[in-house]
């Protein structure tokens, strides 16, 4: 628009000075037009005082097949001033978002008390949109000036990666959390299952006394017990490191990882186990422990708006640090792992932490023609990949070699249920 | 329906120029501006979406070359009203590209085609009665004029720029 007023003057005076040039009075004549023409547009200019927009915004999602989430967008501006405005609306685009019906601008004039609808629909798979504001350009009809402000319109979603709860399987962590849960251990106390009989203390409850072993010894009390069950403390660890991400067509290792991640906390907080998640990456952000939907709402939203990271060079993991768990912690890690790897969870396993691994196959996601030249290459990729894989393992690490196309369930129940004991490293 | 009328008044505004400047310079058989005026022509409607600032000033230099040859005037005025409207039609056209609701910018296409033909209705006749009222203005006056002009067009910037 700025460039338009300086056009016309470029226009004006150029035929201004080659009428005085040349000497022709007609010439210095047709500059009047375009002089009108600027004129015009300037009288009409608008004023900043004048403006008064407000605006609204609604926000609209439904799932779609393919398991992306289909956004429908509409700002509603009206005009409170007392006077016509020609405004261009925007709303700022986002290289996720892949816009399906109508367009982020609206190029409008609104009279005293008018409204405008700027609407538009995106489809979008996970991710967190916020709206502060729509942008406006108010100008003149012949859009030679114009004045850019911001109306309000707050808004803020979260698409939640799509995923799905497990089927519960039972955890055998090496250690527990002291609160009640789900968890058995080898521990009489309060809990369903009947651990044993023990004689009565003072303060034991009275619905615990076993009254037939007490009529059986007279002048004695027996008190039942029963099996403790306590809660696991879990911390998720995403890969999130650029150099680790694969992408094939449509599909996307990180985001394969991100769905797996929302699964798992789901069914361990759906368990009553108070869990945790980190994402490797460059800002090292994570979600403290805790418990419940609130904490399985937290960890969704975090989930919607991560992404991966550039390395810069650098290996993120070798900075990442295992002190933030407590001894007692399970850390289940999701990476595609590589050779260098190895000392982090060497790390993990110091700290005599409990540590399982889902390596996703990124050969089996890749899924690379098996041709004449690159038989060898996948062989070699294949051991290589086999021998971290038992490096790993060696550490006392249970680690679920995960071909992504199959289901991770079954993998997960059988290695959660019986836990590598800890050996000393 | 105010697409097809919007397109159909710019093609109306390029052929009309065209057709005027040809006959202006037929008159005096000045093939080459002919020429010009005919690519330039082509050029409006194959370009009007990317360069309609180039083929206003192409059209502009093709209307100061026809004064300069003593083409008549009024011929070269409406090519150079014409052309603007054009290019004020070709601009609207840009702006509405990526608009959302055809429907919604309805009254602002409205708008801004009056704003352009008020803006032709007041230069027009304004030239006119310029060219009629046959004023000598001595050459230091018009210099001063000029220096006046420039230095108002100056000021108009700065308020721009403030208001920006």
């Amino acid at each position: 628009m700025k460039n338009n007023i300086l056009f016309f003057i470029l226009l004006i005076l150029g035929l201004f000075f080659a009428g005085l040039i040349s000497r022709n009075g007609d010439i210095v004549w047709m500059a009047l037009l375009f002089i009108v023409y600027l004129g015009i547009g300037i009288a009409q200019s608008p004023v900043q005082e004048e403006i008064k927009l407000k605006a609204r915004r609604q926000v609209n999602k439904q799932r779609q097949e393919d398991s992306s989430f289909l956004i429908e967008v509409e700002v509603v501006v009206r005009n409170e001033g007392r006077k016509s405005l020609c405004i261009l609306l925007s709303d700022p685009i986002r290289k996720d978002m892949e816009v399906t019906k109508g367009s982020l601008y609206l190029m409008t004039s609104l009279k005293p008390g008018e409204e405008a609808v700027l609407g538009y629909s995106f489809k979008i798979t996970r991710g967190d949109f916020s709206w502060k504001c729509v942008s406006a350009k108010v100008a003149d009809p012949l859009c030679l000036q114009s004045i850019q402000i911001e109306i309000e319109a707050e808004t803020e979603l979260f698409i939640h990666p799509h995923h799905r709860r497990f089927h519960p399987f039972p955890i055998r962590p090496w250690e527990t959390l002291s609160s009640p849960g789900l968890i058995p251990t080898r521990q009489g106390g309060s809990g369903t299952e009947f651990w044993g009989v023990r004689e009565y203390h003072p303060g034991d409850p009275l619905k615990y006394l076993d009254w037939r072993l007490t009529a059986r010894h007279p002048h004695q009390f027996f008190t039942r017990e029963f099996v403790q069950e306590k809660t696991a403390d879990i911390a998720l660890i995403i890969d999130g490191r650029q150099s680790m991400n694969i992408s094939t067509g449509k599909e996307n290792l990180f985001e394969q990882e991100i769905k797996t991640a929302a699964s798992l906390a789901e069914t361990f907080l759906w368990q009553g186990h108070r869990v945790g998640m980190s994402i490797i990456g460059n800002s090292y952000s994570k979600i403290q422990p805790d418990y419940g939907k609130k904490q399985l709402h937290r960890i969704l939203n975090f989930l919607a708006t991560v992404k991966i990271e550039s390395d810069d060079g650098k290996d993120p993991l070798i900075h990442f640090s295992t002190r933030q768990f407590s001894s007692k912690t399970m850390v289940i890690v999701i990476s595609p792992m590589n050779s260098n790897d190895s000392l982090f969870y060497r790390r993990l396993r110091f700290q005599r932490l409990q540590t399982i691994l889902i390596c996703p196959d990124t050969l089996e996601f890749i899924k690379p023609a098996a041709n004449r030249e690159t038989v060898l290459a996948l062989r070699t990729c294949r051991l290589e990949r086999k021998r971290n894989l038992n490096l790993i393992s060696q550490l006392s690490i249970s680690v679920i070699d995960w071909k992504i196309h199959e289901p991770l369930a079954p993998l997960l129940r059988r290695a959660l249920a019986r836990p590598l004991v800890a050996r000393k490293i | 329906m105010i697409t097809i009328l919007r397109k159909s008044l710019f093609y109306i505004c390029v052929l009309s120029s065209a057709i005027t400047a040809i006959l202006g310079f037929e008159e005096y058989h000045v093939r080459p501006c002919e020429a010009a005026v005919l690519l330039c022509a082509v050029l409006w409607i194959i370009a009007r979406k990317k360069i309609p600032s180039v083929c206003l000033f192409l059209s502009l230099v093709i209307a100061t070359a026809g004064l300069l040859l003593k083409v008549s005037p009024l011929v070269m005025f409406f090519y150079s009203g014409f052309s603007l409207a054009a290019w004020d039609i070709a601009s609207l056209e840009i702006s509405l590209k990526n608009n959302s609701k055809e429907r919604m910018s309805n009254h602002y296409q409205f708008t801004r085609v009056l704003s352009l033909l008020s803006a032709l209705a007041i230069g027009f006749p304004l030239i006119f009665a310029g060219r009629t009222l046959h004023l000598k203005i001595p050459f230091f006056v018009m210099v001063l004029l000029a220096i006046v002009t420039f230095f108002s067009i100056n000021r108009i910037v700065n308020i721009v720029k403030r208001k920006e």
